[in-house]
């Protein structure tokens, strides 16, 4: 009686997991019908005196086709207490401001753009954003909702007045590249011809230890207006699973926290929503998002992008993978596959031309039931030089 | 006399066939019993249904007694009449007028003339009901007596039609005159009235679920006949929409649609359920946005401007996990009438349509249950008799098994999700005497589940209602009702003890109403009241949930209204061709304190911005009233017997509006009431329609247009956060709706093979312009709502092979529904984010679906308890995987193009279904 219950509650289950799959999201190839042209404006200048920086592009008609940068276009900020700031081109589509300043307190902002095309753009004027601190960062060992190990990197912040209430947070990551071995020769073809040749020469450039950086890509945002205070605590800005290979030897990140006014946080936060999906049942109304940059030749021309001026806070932490993993747990690689192989001398030649393979070792004369044959026992080239993942050369801020 | 003769012989046969003796004793047996006892001591088997004899006992004592004997007994107090054919019995009901037809006559006042009946023939028809079990003919009965003085050329003929089993009265029985262009339909307590030449006339009693009568009328003067039916078990589910011949033609309401809840059964639905609103949707007029979808648009209208009740009382959201599943229990619903076009001036406060539910009403006499257990869920109804014949409770409870096996089963990934729900309704009618009736019922549906594993999201609905029916006089009738509706949802997140909070929402109104029926004369018939309403909303709380959660407490203000109405309205039978339904309704509505309101500066958008000040209001101080005439006219005129057109001009209006930045209406969708801010939705629409009835109306065709307009119709600003926003105000859009469309519908009603064949061509489209920018949508310019569907095809067919099987099948075709598409890609933050068109400008591709079912009745053998039904149906046969929704998602910095669809592969359910 008991099997047959549970054959039951089996028979059962397996049709309500049915149901529960037969909603089903599938992925596909998007291409837009009719294409739609517009100028999208990155612009967020901050209380730090330094060169201020702003990106100006295009939209562009398929998925990672862009960005296609706006160049030679004429910026300007100017203040309302008579203040004008010329921007220059210092990239393509980035526009550095040629003298160092900061936004001032009760001065109001505005944005001047003119492309090339002779068409004018200007923003709403706005005053820069109460100041906030950055209390603390952290990184912690953390499961997260798919039961996946990794580290949290959390951040708690407060206004100094406790009147900055919309908070956005933006970062910057570097960490450590180790390949798996540090051989201190290179194998060079000598002849790609028969008879084929090689040869061993000492390694010029540093192939063990890297660096890398990356950027944050998601909107975070995060509003204390629910809260008791104003103060963002233990707030999750980034996961990184145990095995992503970013954490493998040593992180570091540069937490940024811009303090945001209630239309800027508005308008992120609808960026956000119509970005990600409800649920399987219900989505957002999309449509389009008005920001505060409007243009002057044409009332009724889109115009993508955000005008901010916020006081700005910074903080920066290091940590090594043991710091929040078990020493022997499972560590990411850039390389998916680095095996070693000891490939006859034709073979060899072809990958060493193709830079598939690096020198790792000698072989000792008898073949190995795995490896080979070959003369020479080489792995994948992204397994033993980690420029190709990132810089040999320390960043200036780097600690060890 | 031959008929005499002819029925004697039977007699006699069925005498002498009957011979053998036996012995038998019964105390209080049902018939059934008494029937298996028989067969257990003879040869016979014997064959009946057992809803002739329901709540029927016998307690008999024979020794040494012919079978014929011991039935001719049995059968002496009863209606029914037996025949022996070798070894089977086979019992008819069909002589019930001999003992039903000297109670139904009344004498008239005494200085009119009185009735009487005589009985012409008393021929016992068999041999009709053995061709046709659905049709008695009755003998003739003359009404009145002649009186010379009297020239006059018409006279009244009134009566109560009730159910023979039961004594319920039968409504909308349709009474056809043969021959001459005269008809009447009952009314909800079974009486009619009509109006027959002198002399001869022949009279058809016809409505779906009881017998046929043909009854021969010799009328000398107005007269009174009442009439017994019984009902009619094998008709039962072989016409899918209820149609009393000629109603569609012969009603003043255009745009109506009566859905029998018992005759729905054989449409094959997704997961077994059965479900009104599916039904509903297969009608011309009235669609869905999509599969999980909640709620319908009604000729273009949003989801919330449609008026649901039950008994009376509203129900916010009548619909199970996204709407794939109703929350209004089949078995314990008798019938629903959707007015979609002409909406008769007692219902009020929605635009578009009204889904008029009327729960079973239990019997007073048995006891009768019904059970289904299908894949989803498990449904039992019992229908108690608590006091003979005046005091009956129904109660009905359904609920799924899903969270139970999801919680059974070891495996990790379902570990998070939960999915439940359930609901009941119990009812109790009791009749205190023929002029006074009082009932109360209660319902209540929750709905708990979990999508995103740190956040648990429950609704429920909950409803009482009390009545008071009572008769004034012969004429006059009158209904009190109280009814107090609620909903509310709650939103649980606890993911970790600093972020636990719960988030909550309310909404409850209680309403007094005061309805009257006047049935003036044949050509009046007066329906007239008021009501009021009173409106609690509590637009949204956020709870911090223990010591440790970082959260503050929100507490939106509450809202408070009231919503008042009177009307008045004459079913005036101008000809007989012309008769017009003519109504008007007052309505009225009070934004009551306490409250406060904000200012804002005049003559720019509302906004963060514009505000000046606020002002403070105290409790049930007036802070603005709206209101307005609301004219409710329709009328018909008959070309011919069997062919009509209707035409009718109806305006609306509703003060309480959905919100919700969602493409589909969804359970998180929150109600606002109108305040200073925001005006009522107003709606007039125009409808033309032609009726016509073919072979004897075995099949309906039906034509129906429409114009409709709206004002004040509510959107949102993009993105705005409608949730615990103390301003809604400044999100809110107002502006023009415009819809229109042909509906075209064909039923075939009779026969072995019925069903129906819809299609609809309809637009509708909605205009946001204002000065300011962020005010309009689209430029200001007409585009398509969520839910415009030009073209939708439905089709329901069923086939009926033998007694016990019948096969279903519904087809469904309709335009992809409207939706945003990118039109260009951007990279922001570093990361890419797609650019929109304007609202609605592309479609989703075409939906389309075939479901297909096989209906298997119980057999009819005699020692079963019940009668069982089995529903074997496959949901999309043909696997379409119609999308339900495209989205893009910027993940990770990456856009990310995905289709959803709700059942994209071919859905098998069995349902077993049980009746006792």
């Amino acid at each position: 009686m008991k099997m047959r219950y549970d054959k039951m509650i089996l028979a059962f289950a397996l049709l309500m997991v049915s149901i529960m799959m037969m909603s089903c999201v599938e992925k596909f190839e998007y291409e837009a019908e009719t294409f739609e042209e517009a100028i999208v404006v990155e612009a967020t200048i901050t209380d730090d005196v330094t060169n201020q920086e702003l990106r100006i592009s295009r939209t562009y008609a398929e998925i990672g086709e862009g960005p296609f940068p706006e160049t030679s276009a004429n910026v300007t900020i100017t203040g309302d207490d008579g203040s004008s700031y010329a921007f220059a081109e210092s990239q393509s589509g980035t526009y550095t401001s040629e003298q160092q300043f900061g936004a001032k307190p009760n001065v109001n902002y505005t944005l001047n753009i003119q492309t090339a095309n002779g068409r004018e753009y200007a923003s709403e004027a706005v005053a820069v954003t109460p100041e906030a601190q950055i209390d603390e960062v952290y990184a912690e060992q953390k499961v997260d909702e798919n039961g996946v190990l990794g580290v949290a990197i959390r951040v708690s912040g407060s206004g100094i007045n406790n009147d900055a209430v919309y908070y956005q947070y933006k970062f910057d990551e570097a960490f450590k590249i180790l390949s798996l071995a540090n051989p201190t020769q290179d194998l060079v073809v000598v002849s790609a011809e028969e008879p084929y040749r090689v040869e061993l020469v000492d390694k010029e450039k540093e192939e063990y230890t890297c660096y890398s950086t990356d950027v944050s890509r998601d909107v975070i945002i995060e509003s204390t207006s629910k809260y008791q205070q104003d103060k963002v605590q233990d707030f999750q800005i980034n996961f990184l699973p145990q095995t992503n290979p970013k954490v493998a030897q040593r992180y570091s990140i540069l937490v940024k926290q811009y303090v945001l006014n209630r239309s800027a946080f508005e308008f992120y936060q609808t960026l956000k929503d119509i970005s990600k999906t409800e649920s399987v049942f219900v989505q957002n109304q999309p449509g389009f998002l008005t920001g505060n940059i409007f243009s002057k030749t044409n009332s009724d021309e889109k115009v993508i992008g955000f005008f901010s001026v916020s006081s700005v806070s910074q903080r920066r932490i290091f940590f090594n993978f043991e710091d929040v993993f078990p020493e022997d747990a499972d560590r990411g690689y850039f390389n998916g596959n680095c095996g070693v192989t000891r490939p006859d001398i034709k073979e060899l030649v072809r990958y060493l031309v193709a830079n598939r393979v690096k020198f790792l070792s000698i072989a000792p004369p008898d073949p190995h039931p795995y490896e080979g044959s070959g003369p020479y026992r080489v792995m994948p080239s992204g397994c033993l030089d980690c420029t190709l993942h990132g810089t040999n050369v320390k960043p200036d801020f780097w600690e060890e | 006399m031959k008929r005499v003769i002819i029925f004697l012989i039977f007699i006699s046969v069925a005498v002498c066939q009957a011979q053998e003796v036996i012995s038998l004793k019964a105390k209080e047996n049902s018939f059934e019993e008494i029937a298996t006892k028989i067969e257990a001591q003879t040869g016979y088997e014997f064959y009946f249904s057992k809803t002739w004899m329901q709540g029927k006992t016998f307690t008999v004592e024979f020794t040494n007694a012919s079978v014929s004997e011991i039935l001719d007994a049995l059968f002496n107090e009863t209606n029914l009449n037996y025949f022996v054919d070798g070894d089977k019995v086979i019992i008819t009901l069909n002589n019930a007028i001999y003992d039903t037809l000297p109670s139904v006559f009344y004498p008239k006042e005494e200085n009119e003339t009185v009735t009487e009946a005589e009985v012409e023939t008393v021929a016992a028809p068999v041999f009709y009901t053995s061709q046709n079990r659905e049709t008695r003919t009755a003998e003739t009965v003359r009404i009145g007596r002649e009186n010379a003085a009297n020239r006059q050329k018409r006279f009244r003929l009134t009566g109560y039609i009730t159910l023979q089993q039961t004594g319920d009265p039968i409504p909308d029985l349709a009474i056809v005159v043969r021959d001459r262009n005269v008809g009447a339909v009952t009314d909800d307590r079974g009486y009619y009235e009509i109006n027959l030449p002198a002399g001869s006339n022949v009279l058809e009693f016809k409505s779906l679920g009881t017998e046929t009568l043909i009854q021969n009328v010799i009328i000398y003067n107005d007269g009174n006949l009442n009439i017994q039916l019984s009902e009619n078990l094998q008709q039962l589910g072989e016409v899918l929409l209820d149609a009393t011949k000629n109603q569609n033609v012969e009603d003043a309401i255009a745009g109506a649609e009566e859905i029998n809840v018992e005759e729905s059964k054989n449409i094959p639905l997704v997961l077994g359920e059965r479900d009104i609103f599916k039904v509903a949707t297969t009608l011309p007029g009235i669609s869905t946005q999509g599969e999980a979808s909640q709620g319908f648009n009604v000729r273009g209208g949003k989801a919330d401007q449609n008026l649901v009740l039950l008994d009376k009382g509203i129900i916010y959201n009548p619909s199970h996990f996204f709407g794939i599943f109703s929350a209004i229990n089949p078995f314990t619903t008798e019938s629903v009438d959707v007015y979609k076009g002409h909406i008769p001036a007692k219902f009020g406060g929605r635009l578009s349509s009204v889904f008029d539910i009327h729960s079973k009403k239990a019997s007073t006499t048995n006891f009768n249950g019904e059970a289904s257990i299908g894949p989803v869920t498990s449904n039992l109804m019992v229908e108690v008799p608590v006091s003979e014949e005046k005091g009956g409770l129904i109660v009905g409870g359904r609920a799924t098994y899903s969270d139970y096996i999801l919680r059974a089963l070891d495996e990790e990934s379902l570990k998070n999700s939960s999915a439940s729900f359930y609901d009941a309704f119990a009812k109790y009618d009791h009749k205190i005497n023929d002029r006074n009736a009082i009932r109360a019922s209660g319902y209540y549906s929750k709905d708990r589940f979990s999508i995103n594993s740190d956040s648990i999201f429950s609704y429920s609905n909950m409803l009482v209602n009390l009545g008071y029916d009572f008769k004034i006089k012969e004429k006059t009738t009158g209904a009190l009702t109280f009814s107090h509706s609620n909903y509310d949802f709650n939103i649980d997140y606890d993911s970790d003890p600093a972020n636990s909070f719960g988030q909550n929402y309310g909404i409850n109104e209680t309403s007094l109403q005061l309805d009257f029926k006047y049935l003036k004369s044949a050509k009046h018939q007066f329906e007239y009241g008021l009501s009021s309403k009173l409106y609690n909303v509590q637009p949204g709380s956020l709870t911090p949930e223990g010591q440790e959660s970082n959260y503050s407490p929100v507490d939106i203000d509450s809202e408070k209204g009231l919503e008042s109405a009177i009307y008045f309205s004459d079913n005036y039978k101008i000809s007989d061709k012309l008769l017009v339904n003519a109504g008007l309704r007052l309505s009225m509505f009070n934004v009551l304190g306490p409250r406060t309101e904000r200012n804002y500066e005049e003559g720019v958008p509302l906004s963060e911005g514009t505000v000046t000040d606020s002002t403070a209001y105290g409790n049930n101080k007036f802070i603005k009233t709206y209101g307005g005439p609301e004219v409710r006219l329709s009328a018909r005129y008959l070309l011919n017997p069997t062919f009509s057109i209707k035409a009718s001009y109806n305006n609306t209006l509703q003060y309480i509006h959905t919100l919700s930045n969602n493409t589909t209406a969804s359970p998180t969708d929150t109600y606002t009431l109108s305040s200073s801010f925001i005006e009522p939705q107003r709606a007039n629409q125009f409808s033309l329609g032609f009726y016509k009835n073919f072979n004897d109306s075995e099949y309906e065709v039906s034509l129906e247009g429409y114009y409709k307009t709206a004002n004040n119709v509510i959107d949102f600003k993009t993105g705005s956060q409608l949730f615990l926003n103390q301003n809604i105000e400044t999100e809110v859009l107002q502006g023009k709706g415009k819809s229109y469309g042909a509906e075209l519908l064909i039923k075939k009603t009779l026969g072995k093979f019925n069903g129906y064949l819809g299609y609809t061509y309809s637009r509708s489209l909605q205009k946001f312009d204002s000065p300011y920018r962020e005010e309009t949508i689209n430029n200001g310019e007409y585009f398509s709502t969520n839910y415009d569907k030009p073209h939708d095809v439905s089709l329901v067919a069923n086939y009926k092979l033998t007694k016990r099987y019948s096969f279903s099948a519904n087809f469904v075709y309709q335009t992809g529904r409207p939706v945003t598409f990118p039109v260009a890609v951007y990279t922001y933050n570093n990361a890419e984010y797609v650019l929109y068109s304007d609202r609605n400008k592309f479609r989703i591709p075409d939906y389309y679906r075939l479901d297909l079912g096989i209906n298997i009745e119980g057999n009819h053998k005699l020692e079963k308890v019940g009668h069982s039904f089995i529903n074997i149906s496959v949901y999309n046969v043909l696997g379409r995987n119609n999308p339900y929704a495209v989205y893009f998602v910027t993940d990770n910095g990456e856009v990310q193009a995905y289709q959803s669809s709700i059942f994209s592969v071919p859905v098998p359910t069995i349902t077993y279904n049980f009746k006792f």
